[in-house]
């Protein structure tokens, strides 16, 4: 069911009237099934995977959860023991001082009320032990869902190189990576022991499963999203007209802008020529942002209604003024999964320390200090480009990304010299704009292999970029690919979407103060807005619907 | 303690105005929001000649002033001059067809028109007997529900017109005519449409100024086997014949005589053999017994419809046989029927060869 479907919005409605005439206790129980309505009109092999991760993940965590607990309790008596031998030590007992270190029978017995637990042979014999024990359950915990879900996203990739692989018709669940990335981060934070773990499998299911995030995301944090699920929220005007708003500025982004914007970026060939090959990837870009970001607002204004606040997934990430800084503002959850799933636990790991001291060596000690985060920057983006498709132009972009930033983190300490040098301030307009095109511009190279089918057309493009620039057909190649009518009602979109993001730039809470302002003020919006996505939007008969750019992941 | 229960209380009685008003409010804003949306459903409607705005034109034509009811496809918008009829016998008509209706369209239309008028016959086009899909491929003959006020009514003519799936993209509307803004012209958005500068007197008929030359249609008319009908096609067929019956209509079936016929002669018998069972018959023009002096050569209009010429003529015959089998009375003159006049006088004035001197 697409989020842009009357049936999605029926199914919306539809929760949103039952959750709150129902008694507070059993609302969850709604969303339950409505998230299992959406899930099951998916596909019901979607459903068996859904499960399977669920449970796995939920009867590991509580197993970590057993065994973090086992774990503490030993330590505690490890610690007890290790100050009692101490206290031995210090008393200095015949036996002890005539015999060496005091062995376990020369403590005990201790008094029972001092002794958390005992310690027992085997995996539970000490902490360090049932530490590696839950080490290797975590891995197998992790392990399971990603191989499943590597197999199934790129067998097919595979089998393109491998010509004797056989044939399988796999089926893509929907949201397969967003379930699973947020189950697997859950059982992390258990393992880390930073919250108790879900005792209700159902309710656990609903956190996997609630079905506005299973199109396309977000991420969500267990501690965020949960007890919202649960609790039971009381309707709330405000809520709901604020779910209602940004619904529909999302529907606006996505029918009006982003599809729109398709006719554009599906015409550009290996044969282009100049200025409009530039043109198609600036505006690929601005139709993946409007996409993607639209989509993203119609997920949470649904989730808005029912008084759940889902984790903000863009924050106008044209306006950023570094690399790094865009890929904190786009895709949001995604970024923040990976760097606590797998950026801090692989620079602060044994193979961080090494190449610390490695970098140390070669670099000097300020620089040397960032190759950690280097690599393991370079490592998190190339993965996060074959996330997107297993195919060399997704390697292209992630290790672009990854070595962009990269060099960022190195390079730093001496940008910092040299700007000190220059005399920049960094507050000054001048430099803001420098640095705000400086980021388009490296954010707009691998565009050029995000929307091209393989590396030699997004080379050959870029070739192409730089010939011929000839503006005496302008007129003609604008038409060719879209109608003059849908250039204008593109364009005049995009400068309201623009300008709504310079407002929010400015004052984030936009949509809140939009919702508490007087309703002659209000209501001409929100006409505005139904009336331009319903007219101006691309859906209905004789189009071809283009899904969400970030539906397939 | 006391005045923490009262200071409770009054914030739940605040927050009780409160949604009580946003209830209110959002009430009115999706009042004002539906007739919003309404006014640009009937903007975007594509107002072409194909029949929607004789529908919209119907509801304003003066109560009780319609005798003659004709219903059914384009041939019977095309081939039915209402102007002929009201000037030479006083007879008044109104011509509610539409481009290609099917008769579950037929059947909720003449539903919706017999809550506004009684008219003493109804003509009902038989052509759609022959048509043989189960729902409609032509998004036009969707769009001509849009007309229906009634929104029951509305709703279980698009129903029966598409495919369940599609159901609710086409009763919502806009997914089916939102692209029309690319055509909008300045009078789309006028309530009422001016029926293409027909005026709001306008009964319905469109005329065809074209001329085709074709044969008679050449067939034998003794091999009269009634041919499979398509059963969605049959069932509201005789959906209308039984409605008619239980509201004591009187219904006269009409064969509109077209250059194409030949292909329709069998579905044309089947259809009379149906009718028979509910006691209703009437006149099939493409009969030779029942000749009506229609010339193929130059009063065609293409394949199947008369052009004006063809429409005088062959409306000429059927007045005759309307007066002959029905006690039609003759308006003319009648203060109340003024409607009618204009509407002959401006369609005159435009073809004044076709103007009797008849006083």
């Amino acid at each position: 069911m697409s989020i842009l479907s009357i049936e999605f919005l029926a199914l919306v409605l539809g929760t949103v009237i039952v959750y709150y005439i129902i008694p507070l206790k059993l609302r969850w129980w709604v969303l339950l099934a409505a998230s299992a309505f959406f899930y099951a009109l998916a596909g019901w092999q979607g459903c068996i995977w859904l499960v399977l991760v669920a449970a796995e993940t939920f009867l590991m965590s509580l197993l970590q959860e057993r065994l973090v607990q086992k774990e503490r309790t030993t330590e505690k008596t490890e610690e007890l023991i290790r100050k009692r031998r101490e206290e031995a030590e210090e008393k200095g007992t015949e036996k002890a001082s005539g015999e060496g270190n005091p062995g376990l029978e020369d403590v005990w017995p201790l008094p029972e009320e001092d002794l958390p637990g005992l310690p027992e042979k085997g995996w539970f014999s000490s902490a360090r032990k049932i530490r590696k024990l839950r080490k290797i359950l975590l891995a197998v915990t992790i392990i399971l869902p990603f191989a499943a879900m590597a197999f199934t996203k790129y067998y097919g990739c595979l089998r393109a190189w491998i010509v004797s692989m056989p044939e399988l018709s796999l089926i893509l669940p929907l949201g397969l990576s967003y379930f699973t990335f947020q189950s697997v981060g859950y059982t992390v934070d258990i393992y880390r022991g930073k919250y108790a773990a879900e005792k209700n499998p159902l309710k656990y299911l609903l956190f996997v499963s609630f079905f506005p995030q299973m199109t396309q995301g977000p991420i969500s944090p267990y501690p965020q999203l949960m007890p919202q699920l649960t609790r039971g929220n009381r309707f709330d005007p405000d809520n709901f007209v604020m779910g209602v708003q940004l619904a529909l500025w999302g529907y606006f982004k996505k029918m009006i802008i982003a599809d729109r914007l398709a006719e554009v970026t599906s015409s550009v060939n290996a044969d282009n020529r100049g200025w409009f090959i530039l043109l198609s990837v600036i505006i690929y870009a601005i139709r993946l942002y409007a996409d993607f970001s639209g989509g993203m607002d119609v997920i949470r204004g649904a989730a808005k209604m029912l008084g759940i606040d889902m984790v903000e997934n863009f924050k106008r990430p044209f306006f950023s003024f570094s690399v790094a800084e865009y890929w904190r503002r786009w895709h949001i959850s995604l970024g923040v999964w990976f760097r606590s799933y797998l950026f801090y636990p692989l620079t602060t790991s044994g193979f961080g320390l090494a190449l610390s001291k490695l970098g140390k060596k070669l670099f000097g000690k300020k620089a040397g200090r960032g190759l950690p985060a280097t690599i393991s920057t370079i490592i998190i983006f190339f993965l996060i480009g074959i996330w997107h498709t297993a195919n060399g132009n997704a390697v292209i972009f992630g290790l672009y990304f990854g070595l962009v930033m990269g060099i960022e983190i190195l390079l730093e300490p001496a940008f910092k010299k040299l700007k000190k040098k220059l005399h920049v301030n960094e507050k000054k307009l001048y430099w803001k704009i420098f640095t705000m095109i400086r980021t388009w511009i490296l954010i707009l190279i691998p565009q050029y292999f995000a929307f091209t089918d393989g590396p030699e057309t997004a080379l050959k493009l870029i070739g192409n970029t730089f010939a011929n620039w000839n503006f005496e057909k302008a007129g003609l190649q604008f038409t060719a690919v879209m109608s003059s009518l849908s250039w204008y009602i593109a364009g005049i979109a995009f400068v309201i979407m623009l300008a709504v993001d310079i407002i929010c730039e400015i004052r984030p809470n936009l949509n809140q103060a939009l919702a508490k302002t007087r309703f002659y003020i209000r209501w001409p919006v929100l006409l505005l807005l139904i009336l331009s996505i319903l007219i101006y939007g691309c859906y209905g008969a004789g189009y071809d619907p283009t899904a969400f750019l970030y539906t397939h992941f | 303690m006391e005045e923490k229960t009262k200071i409770e209380e009054n914030v739940n009685k605040k927050d009780r105005r409160r949604k009580r008003w946003f209830w209110f409010r959002l009430a009115a804003f999706a009042v004002i929001a539906l007739i919003v949306l309404t006014y640009f459903v009937y903007v975007l409607t594509p107002k072409y000649p194909y029949g929607i705005c004789s529908l919209y034109n119907y509801y304003r034509t003066e109560k009780g002033t319609v005798d003659v009811l004709a219903v059914g496809t384009s041939l019977s918008y095309t081939d039915l001059n209402t102007n002929i009829l009201w000037n030479e016998y006083g007879i008044a008509c109104y011509d509610l067809g539409t481009a290609e209706q099917p008769f579950w369209s037929t059947y909720y239309y003449l539903k919706e028109a017999m809550k506004y008028q009684k008219p003493k016959v109804v003509l009902l086009d038989m052509k759609a007997i022959s048509y043989l899909d189960d729902k409609v491929d032509r998004t036009r003959t969707v769009l001509c529900s849009y007309g229906i006020l009634d929104p029951v009514n509305r709703l279980k003519c698009i129903y029966e017109c598409v495919e369940p799936e599609e159901f609710l993209g086409y009763a919502l509307a806009f997914s089916q005519i939102h692209t029309n803004y690319v055509r909008n012209k300045g009078a789309d958005w006028v309530i009422p449409p001016d029926n293409g500068g027909r005026g709001s007197s306008w009964k319905g008929y469109i005329e065809k100024d074209e001329t085709a030359d074709h044969d008679p249609p050449s067939i034998n008319f003794k091999f009269a086997t009634p041919k499979y009908v398509n059963e969605h096609e049959s069932e509201y067929f005789e959906k209308i014949l039984q409605f008619c019956v239980d509201n004591d209509i009187t219904v006269m079936l009409i064969g509109y005589p077209n250059a194409d016929y030949k292909h329709d002669h069998l579905y044309y018998c089947a259809a009379f053999e149906i009718a028979e069972k509910y006691g209703i018959t009437g006149i099939n023009y493409n009969l030779p017994e029942n000749a009506t002096g229609i010339n193929y050569h130059t009063d065609c209009a293409d394949w199947q419809h008369l052009n004006v010429h063809g429409s005088v003529t062959f409306t000429r015959a059927v007045a005759e046989d309307l007066i002959e089998l029905y006690d039609l009375e003759d308006h003319r003159g009648d203060p109340a029927y003024a409607s009618y006049d204009e509407c002959a006088s401006k369609w005159f004035a435009e073809y004044p060869q076709y103007r009797k001197a008849l006083y």
